[in-house]
């Protein structure tokens, strides 16, 4: 079935519980009111599911969803989010991902999935256009991510090409960061979806369609996917993602205090230019590899040929892994980050999650918080990634502590106690990825009021406080002052309003930081055909940002939530970032007057009305 | 006479040149002058954090400047840096063939080299944002990014009056001086 203008309008809906499948439509309105991705996977949820849902139950929904831009070939169209509650922070969880399997749920003629319930034995979801059932896994459950899709892909792939999403060990053990992977190299590794689809039983979705994602208006649509292309091309950021991927910016971002180092302590680290992005290209990458409909091809595909990390070509690691199994355990040797990569990527676990987790443990052990007595006799010191290696494998099985390092720092350093939960690294449950706020305080207060916790994805601070694109339009300086903590509040608010929509209209957030928010409002028109300006655009990011800050509200976040951890409010004593200290109560105070949060951390009232969220001011605020 | 570009004659006459025009202060002493570049050439080969940076680098450097009459600019400026492992060998003006097929070229109008100069454009954020191009190999540069940056921090360490900021009559002969030594050196 073709979609037409940007959209399938229809929703494939599968009750686990009851083997019942069915195709339901999509109101026009509501997408024009939520675009897609995450916004609308979290208006579904707001109007069918209650928050107070143990995450891991057969009650939480499991939302994948596209929007109106996936499918077609503008550039970065390729992204797709997963939703539910997360079992991790216990708050609204969102994960987007690139890859093949959105654009191709759209060719099939979906533009998204809500899955509930739990089947009672391991079942696969298959989807062949309009021929949709449900599969007996029980053969495939064990498998880890690349067998599992290695198998489905020959399995189904006779005479198509079927795009895969699935769960490895990490899903079925509902390790609480346990990611879902779509075709080997592209996961949804962010607050534990992974688990609930384990919980779900639910090993993997198998999608293959014949269909066309086709533009309303066939001229315009001609004319922006040239610009935006052409505008990519010339970006000197996507050159560097072309040719060293993301790991490029461990290079970069020494200079600017950007890496965090040693569970976020230590400011400067030697090793850093043995792991950095001209180090993968010129001795492990084989080729790099891009997502559906992508100029920019960012993705790095490399190999360990020898030694005791040998990795056979797959997947190289990202920006984020290098940090989380380098820096943050002061490792720097890129081949065991390549092999902790993978081994990831194929037990099914976020990499930034469990390298956070690791670094924790590592700062416990050298406090003497933990010893070999509670480590299953591994000394587990900075800067060995064999030890983290063996933790990776315990973590996915949850074999020894690893057991309770399945549950995320957070909580496990709850269950420790001693003093551990001064040395976790996290907001609201949610590791930090790699990016310190010291040298960019617009992150930190990014990081803080997150409805997802401390995110680096679900908007462009990054972008427009690193100074990688200057968006012109929307309200915002044109050059900022990392290590400040001046203006950031008017800058991150702005952000989230243009970069929130990338996250439902499901576009690459390495596009956008190529791209003006005038080229996605274009991309917008040209595909859906609605009169859309660049204020349609901030008006809906403002009220998805709101809508899922809501949510999180609602599943008992408060102003509380809103603090950064103590290793990243401490200054460091050198690097790039060197004496640098936040003013988080300042940032936080005009961000909350700016964005409409009361004194409990709270949307009011009247905000949430005003951005058409009647219903959801009535359930945090009362009233009818 | 016009000296042929890459001959002994043509090294020994613009050193002659350069020297003459730092000795005679009374002339402005303008941004990208040979007296500029030449004071350049001078502070980079004692700047002992660019020794230390740029140990690893070995190649040219071409800084482009595209023209631009009203300042008296009124072709391409390729002003080329010969750097060996922290030590600057030489900074030169070449023609443009030579310059444009340098190893690595960074690029930028004179207005932007200007924001440069007064610390206004932060090169790194310049280079993200295509302010100022650059072109070669992407992972030797990132590698040496500090070597680079401390590169056109330096340029912006010479001092001089701005090409944007002179009377028409300093225009005039900046544009003059431009001229006579893009013929007696055979820059074009």
């Amino acid at each position: 079935m073709n979609c037409e203008a940007g959209y399938a309008k229809r929703l494939l809906e599968v009750d686990l519980s009851q083997g019942k499948i069915q195709k339901t439509p999509l109101d026009e309105t509501l997408l024009k009111t939520f675009l897609g991705g995450g916004g609308l996977a979290a208006k579904l949820f707001l109007d069918r599911f209650s928050p107070d849902l143990d995450p891991l139950s057969r009650e939480n929904p499991l939302i994948v969803m596209t929007g109106p831009l996936v499918g077609t070939l503008l550039p970065g169209s390729s992204r797709f989010a997963v939703c539910a509650r997360s079992p991790l922070t216990g708050f609204w969880g969102i994960g987007t991902c690139g890859g093949n399997f959105g654009p191709e749920l759209k060719f099939a003629g979906y533009d998204g999935i809500l899955i509930e319930g739990m089947a009672e034995k391991p079942v696969y979801l298959l989807i062949d256009d309009d021929t949709v059932e449900l599969r007996n896994a029980a053969d495939l459950w064990g498998k880890d991510l690349y067998e599992v899709t290695d198998l489905l892909k020959q399995r189904h792939g006779e005479k198509k090409k079927p795009k895969i999403l699935a769960i490895g060990p990490g899903g079925e053990n509902k390790v609480l960061y346990a990611a879902i992977g779509n075709d080997y190299g592209h996961y949804i590794g962010r607050t534990g979806m992974g688990a609930v689809m384990g919980s779900k039983n639910l090993k993997a979705i198998v999608v293959s369609g014949t269909g066309k994602v086709l533009p309303a208006l066939a001229e315009e649509y001609k004319e922006v996917r040239a610009r935006v292309i052409e505008k990519c091309n010339e970006s000197a950021v996507a050159q560097s993602l072309k040719s060293m991927g993301s790991a490029v910016n461990v290079d970069l971002g020494m200079m600017t205090g950007d890496v965090p180092i040693r569970n976020w302590r230590q400011g400067e680290f030697e090793g850093s230019g043995k792991i950095g992005g001209p180090t993968m290209t010129a001795d492990y990458l084989t080729k790099g590899h891009a997502c559906y409909a992508c100029p920019i091809a960012c993705k790095r595909v490399v190999k360990v040929d020898n030694g005791p990390y040998q990795t056979n070509e797959g997947p190289g690691p990202e920006y984020e892994t290098i940090g989380s199994f380098g820096s943050y355990i002061e490792n720097d040797n890129l081949e065991g980050i390549i092999k902790a990569n993978e081994l990831c990527n194929r037990y099914g676990i976020d990499t930034i999650s469990t390298g956070a987790t690791i670094a924790f443990v590592m700062e416990c052990f050298e406090k003497g918080i933990l010893t070999t007595s509670d480590t299953d006799g591994l000394e587990v010191k900075f800067g060995d990634i064999d030890v983290a290696l063996k933790l990776v494998e315990k973590i996915a099985f949850r074999k020894g502590i690893g057991d309770l390092l399945a549950e995320g720092s957070v909580k496990a350093a709850q269950k420790i106690g001693k003093g551990a939960e001064a040395f976790t690294v996290a907001v609201k449950g949610l590791e930090l990825p790699a990016h310190d706020p010291r040298g960019f305080h617009g992150m930190g207060l990014e990081y803080a009021v997150g409805y997802r916790g401390a995110c680096h994805l679900q908007h462009m601070t990054m972008y427009i406080e690193q100074g990688m694109n200057i968006y012109e339009g929307v309200g915002l300086e044109s050059d900022y002052v990392g290590q400040s903590s001046d203006g950031k509040a008017k800058m991150v608010l702005i952000s989230q309003n243009m970069g929130v929509p990338l996250s439902s209209a499901c576009l690459c957030v390495y596009v956008y930081a190529c791209i003006a928010p005038q080229d996605l409002v274009d991309m917008i028109h040209a595909v859906t055909g609605w009169d859309f300006r660049l204020k349609d655009l901030l008006n809906i990011g403002a009220r998805i940002w709101l809508l899922m800050r809501g949510l999180t509200n609602l599943m008992g976040a408060r102003s509380r939530d809103d603090r950064l951890p103590n290793n990243v409010m401490m200054p460091l004593d050198n690097g790039g970032a060197a004496g640098s200290k936040l003013d988080l109560d300042k940032m936080l105070k005009e961000y909350y007057e700016m964005r409409g949060i009361d004194s409990n951390g709270i949307p009011k009232k009247e905000v949430l009305e005003n951005a058409g969220l009647h219903d959801l001011a009535v359930r945090l605020h009362g009233g009818t | 006479m016009a000296y042929t570009y890459g001959t002994p004659e043509w090294e020994e006459a613009f050193k002659k040149m350069t020297k003459e025009r730092i000795e005679a202060k009374s002339k402005p002493f303008i941004y990208f002058s040979p007296e500029w570049v030449g004071l350049w050439e001078k502070l980079l080969q004692g700047d002992a954090k660019y020794k230390e940076v740029a140990k690893d680098w070995e190649g040219v450097v071409v800084l482009h400047v595209l023209k631009n009459p009203d300042c008296g600019v009124d072709q391409d400026m390729f002003i080329h840096m010969d750097l060996w492992h922290g030590d600057c060998r030489a900074i030169r003006y070449v023609p443009s063939e030579v310059g444009k097929n340098a190893a690595y070229v960074v690029t930028g109008t004179i207005e932007r080299w200007v924001s440069v100069g007064k610390k206004e454009l932060d090169p790194t954020k310049g280079m993200m944002q295509g302010k100022l191009k650059l072109k070669g190999d992407l992972p030797t540069i990132v590698r040496n990014v500090k070597a680079v940056l401390r590169l056109v921090e330096t340029s912006a360490e010479v001092g001089g009056k701005f090409p944007t900021e002179l009377s028409p009559e300093e225009v005039e002969i900046f544009r003059k001086m431009i001229k006579d030594m893009t013929t007696k050196f055979s820059i074009t």
